[in-house]
């Protein structure tokens, strides 16, 4: 994860996106773990602290730029969830187009 | 019930299409351990399941894997992306092409659809958590061969975190084993 959390201003898009999907696995592993070890007070904790970060972080990148769930498109009056790229459109012949995204 | 998140769970960017490579890893979407399998074998275990940590186990571990299905599925569209006939031809993929095109389909490598009889599911608590600590096993096992079989480095990237997370689930079904067993 990026050690300036709370600065996602200077972000490019696809830095902060790398930083959902990181926030957004950290949240999937800490599920599992809890799934089986329901009673580990630090890893409820993290996973408390995740789950804020990750909803801080998305609201932020779907008012910037495009919607990640449905629910995130829609303010601005128009139904974005329908624009391009779709997660698996890379590769010959299509372009990434989030800077600084892996 | 399941909500869409438009990313994937971790990147697939493959720069260089590889049509013999899709061949192969199309088992690892539609083959007996593939995660269509994985996905299917542990959201439908979970209804029976008698202890509420290994429900909630098997319902995120199943989620996971949908996500995988995604995962290996966007690696088989890069790959197939734009092919010419002759590398279409060249590449061994004209036995899949004749009848999905560049479509993704769940079969396996060897051309036999994806079928159910790779999937069990029994009200017998143990026995099925049996079957999923088998095939968590026989998934990594898959991952491996495909990374003896692939030197893309792109492809083998994504190879590499879905074969962790298998690692990872089969920890997991260990101690949902353990809670079944009341230990």
């Amino acid at each position: 994860m990026n050690n300036n959390q709370n600065n996602t201003s200077n972000m490019t898009e696809g830095e902060l996106f790398e930083e959902i999907r990181a926030l957004s696995f950290v949240k999937t592993e800490l599920e599992l773990y809890l799934d089986t070890h329901p009673d580990c007070a630090v890893a409820l904790d993290y996973y408390r602290q995740t789950v804020a970060a990750l909803k801080k972080y998305t609201e932020e990148y779907e008012s910037k730029y495009s919607p990640i769930c449905a629910s995130g498109a829609g303010s601005d009056g128009k139904w974005s969830w329908i624009n391009m790229p779709w997660p698996w459109q890379y590769g010959r012949g299509e372009v990434n187009t989030r800077e600084g995204e892996r | 019930m399941w909500i869409y998140e438009k990313k994937l769970q971790y990147p697939v960017k493959i720069a260089t299409p590889n049509p013999r490579l899709a061949g192969i890893i199309i088992s690892a979407l539609g083959g007996p351990d593939g995660e269509l399998a994985a996905s299917m074998r542990y959201l439908n275990q979970r209804y029976t399941m008698p202890d509420g940590r290994v429900v909630a186990t098997l319902t995120d571990v199943g989620s996971e894997e949908l996500g995988h299905m995604e995962m290996v599925a966007s690696i088989i569209y890069q790959l197939t992306k734009n092919l010419s006939d002759d590398e279409i031809r060249a590449g061994g993929f004209d036995k899949y092409y004749v009848d999905h095109g560049t479509g993704i389909y769940p079969a396996s490598a060897s051309g036999v659809p994806f079928n159910a009889m790779a999937i069990a599911s029994k009200s017998d608590a143990l026995a099925s958590i049996h079957e999923d600590l088998a095939a968590e096993q026989k998934a990594r096992a898959m991952y491996d061969n495909i990374l003896r079989l692939s030197d893309d480095p792109d492809v083998n990237d994504a190879i590499k975190f879905l074969r962790q997370r298998e690692v990872v689930h089969f920890q997991r079904f260990g101690e949902a084993m353990r809670i079944l067993q009341g230990d």
